[in-house]
């Protein structure tokens, strides 16, 4: 069931809402956490009800795990082959089930032998659900865990709105609001907030990032078939694809922090306007912050992180992002996306270093105009990444490449009837006020929660008008009855497929 | 107040509410009541702008599964030739005109598929064949949902919310103007143009002046075979090459004509891609050509407009495809191809051309 259906928002939600505000207000809070943990096996069963047994049979284990690991009456040896062994079982789920046939297809092409590949069908969502479980074992065997019950851990790994595509929540941020669910707490500030989260991601996703789909898939498709593009088009493509991507992963990301909301839970937020950011290390603190998140704390730092000297640290962040990359998906092109990001962020922290002793550094104007240049290359940096992370084959990704920068002869160039130069002008109406939005207007975030501004530059104060309550209330509205009328052509969320 | 005091506010929580849900209201209320492509039925606005014939035309035949054996299958162009016409050719059942809006042979070869498939006993298919430039983009039209194994609840939730704006507001133009875009009779299937048709008894040498695409202005003449052209024939080849194979394993007759395209229409294409229209499609089967420049196609009082014939060239394609001896039509109206007759009618449709250019 995807957030943005007419089954989620006129069905699901409200149904599963009424039920919880009865069992709360009859002071049953166990029993309104349990309708919840149903709620959302019922909404992870809705596309297969086959997968219902791994996500259960992977709770349970990994619950059973950390109850031995917390108990540090046992001997250490035995906590860590246990600790090991959960690791090893939740990641071995993960690898069977989403690397097996890219491991297979590169032995093939390795090795000459002829294996058959199996056709494995991805459990939805088992890349986010693994992670917060692999966290939730390992926090155990530090022993930074307090006691738990099956119930809450379950809610904590199934709750519907960060099920399928995050944010990759921490037990710590979760389990204590479960813990405090107590009879009318949620107040009504939290229903207007999640309602205009809920609307407002809804809109970002149906009507923005589906509508710059529109320019980004054929110009990829292209490529990724073998067509050599205009420096215009590559440049329509990728730019379309860079705003689409934040527009639909941010927007799933506000609408899951939105119906969370309703019950009174809070969602850690996981965009804080990334392509505002100056520089790649500020980037990953503003995409995707709690994959960053988990990244930094059970991969980044265990292995060293920057505690070991400056090479070490270069090696730690390289290995951190080609993980990173992997888990995003099993192929080439994530891993090179996953390289380019960790050598970017290698180059940045070269970069300080080599300008904290050099003392010319210092006396450089850093005004709006440094700043500007800043964000603009970082921003170059990523889009360039994307262009991996979408192109389906590597072949099509340095297609798009060469043509972006004109590397390409332009007798190559492949001429698309419906690729011409009124693609760039319809793609330019899409992705100019997408960019204005991303760039230059505050976050949801920030405009709904007071979130800490991200951006001094930010044109917030500038163009978005001060209105009434009823106003803004109208306002949400036409959002949610655009969006609404735009639900029709159902979508995938482009981050199911991690 | 910025949204984050809005917020805070009770007054914003209330007033959110009430607008949600009366945005969630009104939206199918205007689907309802106007039904900009006719899916509901509702009749409060009895004149039609856009139709959705692939969903309404599918749900009759669902309806009268025993009652049809033959199709006319083509695109709306097919849509003013009588089917009844073709009764005698049918053992079983009546003819039904399957015309469809922008229909391409991919259409016709699904459409086919799916009656197969849900039971119809199919005697005889006549496939009306267009010279095309693009072999057309099937996903903007919405079919039944049983063709597309999807669901009827979704299908009508689809359109109650949607909000098609053009089609909305030429619906309601159409009605306060009272007047049709076109007329469609569910049980047979054919179209009517009742406003075109009054106009034309009025005065038809004004209708002609008015109607723009008989004037446009002349684009050069193209020359060679264009890539979309030839990639667009293949695909409609190959999906004729398909249905020849499903009328033999499913025993049924099939008649392929190329339909008399108007003078201004056929403008647009050279002479060799019309000839590799033809040879293309002469290699898998024999069919009759009304294209070309001849007597019906250049005397523009025979259209609506570039594009549509008059239901009388419907009767003289009909007639010509069951070999009516009673038919008195001009003697170059419809070449049987076949590959004895290709090389012949080849050098008389060129005469065409090179006289017309």
């Amino acid at each position: 069931m995807l957030f943005n259906s007419y089954e989620f928002i006129f069905a699901f939600l409200p149904f599963t809402w009424l039920i919880y505000r009865i069992i709360l207000g009859a002071r049953y809070a166990e029993a309104s956490i349990a309708w919840l943990v149903l709620a959302s096996l019922f909404f992870y069963g809705w596309w297969n009800p086959a997968y219902l047994f791994l996500i259960v049979a992977s709770m349970s284990a990994n619950f059973i795990i950390g109850l031995f690991l917390e108990d540090f009456s046992r001997p250490p040896v035995l906590r860590k082959a246990l600790l090991i062994l959960g690791v090893s079982l939740n990641l071995g789920l993960l690898g069977y089930y989403k690397y097996t046939g890219f491991i297979l297809e590169n032995a093939i092409w390795l090795f000459h032998i002829s294996i058959d590949v199996p056709q494995i069908v991805l459990p939805l969502a088992i890349s986010f659900f693994t992670f917060q479980q692999i966290a939730y074992l390992s926090d155990a065997y530090r022993g930074e865990m307090k006691e738990y019950n099956f119930l809450h851990y379950c809610l904590f790994v199934s709750f519907f709105p960060q099920l399928i595509a995050g944010p990759i929540v921490h037990h710590k941020e979760m389990m204590p609001q479960f813990a405090s669910i107590r009879g009318w707490s949620v107040r009504s500030s939290d229903y207007a907030a999640g309602l205009s989260f809920f609307i407002i991601g809804l809109f970002k996703k149906v009507v923005i990032a589906d509508n710059l789909a529109l320019f980004a898939t054929p110009v990829f498709d292209a490529a990724d078939s073998g067509a050599s593009l205009s420096m215009f088009v590559a440049w329509s493509g990728a730019l379309a694809y860079t705003f689409q991507l934040y527009f639909d992963f941010s927007g799933y990301a506000d609408m899951a922090i939105g119906a969370a909301r309703l019950f009174g839970i809070r969602l850690p937020f996981n965009f804080n306007s990334p392509y505002k950011a100056k520089n790649i290390t500020e980037f990953w603190r503003r995409w995707h912050m709690t994959l960053s998140r988990f990244l930094r704390d059970y991969l980044y730092i265990p292995l060293g992180g920057n505690r070991k000297g400056a090479n070490r640290r270069y090696v730690n962040l390289m290995i951190t992002m080609l993980l990173g990359g992997l888990w995003h998906g099993a192929g080439w092109n994530f891993v090179i996306w996953g390289a380019l990001h960790g050598g970017y962020l290698v180059i940045n922290h070269g970069w300080h270093s080599l300008s904290r002793k050099l003392t010319f550094t210092r006396r450089l104007p850093l005004g709006r105009w440094s700043s500007s240049l800043a964000i603009s290359l970082t921003f170059f940096a990523v889009v360039i990444g994307w262009v991996f992370f979408r192109a389906e084959t590597t072949s099509g990704a340095f297609l798009m490449l060469e043509s972006m920068l004109a590397i390409n002869s332009p007798e190559e160039i492949d001429v698309f009837h419906n690729l011409g130069p009124g693609f760039c002008i319809k793609a330019g109406i899409w992705i100019l006020p997408a960019a204005l939005v991303a760039l230059l207007l505050p976050n949801s975030q920030e405009m709904i929660d007071s979130y800490k501004a991200s951006n001094q530059y930010s044109l917030g104060s500038v163009c978005i008008p001060s209105l009434s309550a009823g106003a803004w209330a109208l306002a949400v509205s036409v959002m949610y009855v655009v969006a609404l009328v735009n639900l029709g052509g159902l979508s995938e969320f482009l981050y199911f497929q991690f | 107040m910025t949204l984050v005091k809005a917020v805070s506010s009770p007054n914003y929580l209330t007033n959110l509410i009430i607008g949600l849900l009366s945005f969630t209201a009104l939206v199918p209320i205007i689907n309802i009541l106007v039904d900009p492509t006719e899916v509901f039925g509702t009749d409060v606005f009895p004149h039609s702008f856009q139709i959705n014939d692939r969903f309404r035309k599918t749900e009759h035949l669902l309806e009268n599964r025993d009652k049809y054996s033959g199709f006319l299958m083509g695109s709306s162009r097919m849509g003013y030739i009588d089917p009844s016409l073709f009764s005698s050719k049918l053992n079983r059942g009546e003819a039904y005109n399957l015309n469809l809006s922008s229909a391409n042979v991919w259409d016709y070869l699904e459409m086919t598929r799916f009656l197969l498939k849900e039971g119809f006993d199919i005697e005889l298919l006549v496939v009306q064949m267009d010279i095309t430039l693009h072999y057309g983009d099937r996903l903007r039209y919405q079919h039944h949902p049983r063709f597309d194994g999807t669901s009827r609840t979704r299908f009508f939730v689809n359109n109650l919310f949607s909000f098609p704006y053009k089609s909305l507001a030429g619906k309601i133009w159409f009605n306060l103007i009272g007047r049709d875009s076109v007329q469609m009779e569910w049980t047979t299937g054919l179209r009517s143009r009742p406003w075109e048709e009054a106009s034309i008894k009025r005065d038809h040498e004004a209708y002609l002046k008015h109607e723009v695409s008989f004037s446009r202005k002349k684009e050069p003449w193209q020359r060679g075979i264009r890539e979309e052209f030839k990639s667009a024939t293949d695909k409609s080849v190959l999906a004729v090459r398909e249905l020849l194979l499903l009328g033999q394993e499913y025993d049924f007759s099939i008649y392929v004509f190329v339909t008399p395209h108007n003078q201004h229409y056929l403008d647009d294409f050279s002479w060799e891609e019309f000839q590799y229209f033809l040879v293309s499609l002469s290699e898998i089967t024999e069919f009759w050509c009304f294209a070309g420049y001849n007597s019906i196609t250049t005397d523009d009082r025979n259209f609506y407009e570039s594009s549509h014939y008059r239901p009388f060239v419907g009767a003289l394609v009909s007639q010509r495809l069951l070999q009516d001896r009673n038919l008195r039509t001009a003697e170059d109206f419809g070449v049987f191809i076949s590959p004895s007759s290709l090389r012949e009618a080849l050098d008389g449709l060129r005469f065409g051309f090179e006289k017309k250019r």
